[in-house]
């Protein structure tokens, strides 16, 4: 049987649930280090890219990490202190 | 004292930032799009531009090119901070910065050699640090002027620097083809070919006064062009000239000719150019509807009011004067209100308790906006309102009354 698949996608699937995280501090930089959603913890293995954007007088900071085999959007809401996965990117094989 | 100018061109914007977000992406076929499922490709990535897949076209026309293309959403605030952050790294090398477009700007650094090094070692600067800190990479021209310094940025891609020495113009201008030059295009190419013109050497060489009397005042200017000549100054930000319309439109979720459902989009649309002209101070007296068939015939109607507004309402009302005799010949895809006439800082204040009390009640909605975010509060019949990401327009930029946010 041929280990090669038929064709490969990415679904993304937009959230916002509220997620506990831990983070590095240092200066200037915070960075995500593991997260825990829907009771399970994952480690973050690379913060591939962050941006801000602003909703209302909050600032948000984005971060894209790569945990396990998925990317994953995650944010940090400044004005309210709390963090929100927005997204997830997983590689679905046919 | 020649001027140093850089043009800075971000390569294929949008879809490298998904690349770098997202790993799996690297070195794949992909496009960035619209979340519409009728959208068009917006960016697509170098690899994708190598089957022959452009911005403009459909997924499926793109899908046919290359089977194993893949299709990113495009999230416009994500690029939207990610220019802001180019522009500030612009910024430590000249305050003269001119954002073209989102991905492209102009910067004079005839001020800053001394501190820095020359153009083409500021160059190689900007491109490091946008490296190292965005992850991004961009094609910079370095020459003394605008026209050749993008010229020069479109010569390398990706990842270029090239210096257009001024003992190389004549060089350089010979034989390029008139297309290449930014401000020439197919209809104007065509027309000068028809007078025997189709290379920059040609136009430089060309008779001004046939130039002129085939294409009036700008004959002379594309003599001048064909020399690589241009005197045009890099405009820095908040030196633009000041804002002529402010207006949004919006490709439908589905093509429609229920009135009510459209009426419901102009609403909506009424109160984004009237939140964008508060909070820039703005006052306009005409109003544009703007309506798009599915054939893409596209329709504009405009009307003046007595006196200069910028309530959403306001808006809404005059636009739905215009709108509510319009005969629909068939179903509509895009919709677009805008005012024009505008008046800056204005500071005329009502004699009527009841307009006083509406402009009360539009101060608090937008305080409470501003602070919650957009369409926090606002009318009932908006809730449902479209939610789809928009294109960025050609004339965003990071500031002021063109500084949207999606």
């Amino acid at each position: 049987m041929t280990t090669e698949h038929l064709f490969s996608i990415f679904i993304h699937m937009d959230l916002t649930e509220n997620i506990t995280v831990g983070a590095v501090f240092s200066p200037g930089e915070m960075r995500p280090a593991w997260f825990l959603w829907r009771g399970r913890r994952y480690a973050v293995s690379e913060v591939t890219y962050a941006w801000e954007s602003r909703e209302g007088m909050a600032r948000l900071r984005h971060f894209s990490v790569v945990a396990g085999a998925n990317v994953y959007a995650i944010c940090y809401n400044t004005h309210e202190c709390a963090w929100e996965i927005r997204g997830v990117e997983q590689d679905w094989r046919g | 004292m020649a001027r140093i100018i850089l043009h800075a061109d971000m390569n294929a914007f949008f879809a490298s930032v998904e690349q770098v977000s997202n790993p799996k992406l690297r070195g794949k076929p992909i496009v960035v799009t619209g979340s519409g499922h009728r959208t068009i490709i917006t960016t697509a990535s170098y690899e994708a531009r190598a089957f022959g897949v452009k911005t403009g076209m459909t997924v499926p026309e793109a899908k046919k090119l290359c089977p194993g293309l893949m299709q990113v959403i495009g999230d416009n605030r994500k690029y939207t901070s990610a220019c802001n952050r180019i522009m500030e790294i612009f910024g430590r090398y000249t305050p003269l910065v001119e954002v073209f477009s989102i991905d492209e700007a102009f910067m004079d650094v005839t001020g800053s050699c001394l501190l820095f090094g020359g153009g083409a070692e500021i160059a190689r600067r900007i491109k490091g640090d946008i490296k190292r800190e965005v992850g991004l990479t961009c094609s910079v021209g370095v020459a003394s002027n605008k026209l050749l310094a993008k010229l020069a940025s479109d010569m390398q891609k990706p990842d270029g620097l090239t210096v257009i020495e001024p003992e190389r113009i004549s060089e350089v201008m010979e034989s390029l083809p008139v297309g290449e030059l930014c401000g020439i295009g197919p209809s104007l190419t065509k027309s000068l070919s028809a007078m025997g013109i189709t290379t920059c050497g040609e136009l430089g060489r060309a008779s001004a006064s046939a130039l002129k009397t085939r294409f009036g005042i700008i004959g002379g200017r594309l003599k001048l062009m064909g020399m690589g000549v241009d005197e045009s100054e890099v405009s820095p930000i908040g030196s633009e000239e000041p804002a002529k319309s402010v207006g949004h439109s919006m490709t439908l979720g589905r093509d429609t000719g229920d009135k009510d459902e459209l009426a419901v989009y102009v609403l909506q649309l009424s109160e984004m150019v009237g939140r964008r002209m508060r909070r820039n101070n703005y006052m306009g007296d005409t109003v544009t509807l703007t309506l798009r068939y599915s054939d893409f015939r596209t329709f504009s109607q405009s009307m003046r009011f007595k006196r200069p507004v910028n309530d959403g309402l306001d808006i809404y009302l005059m636009a739905m004067k215009l709108f509510t005799p319009f005969r629909l010949a068939m179903k509509v895809r895009l919709a677009g209100v805008s005012v024009s006439g505008l008046v800056s800082d204005p500071m005329q204040i009502s004699l009527w308790e009841d307009d006083r009390k509406k402009s009360s009640l539009t101060a608090a909605m937008d305080s409470i906006n501003d602070r919650y975010g957009e369409f926090t509060v606002t009318w009932g019949s908006l809730l449902a309102r479209h939610r789809h990401k928009g294109v960025i327009a050609p004339a965003w930029r990071p500031t002021g009354v063109k500084s949207v946010e999606y």
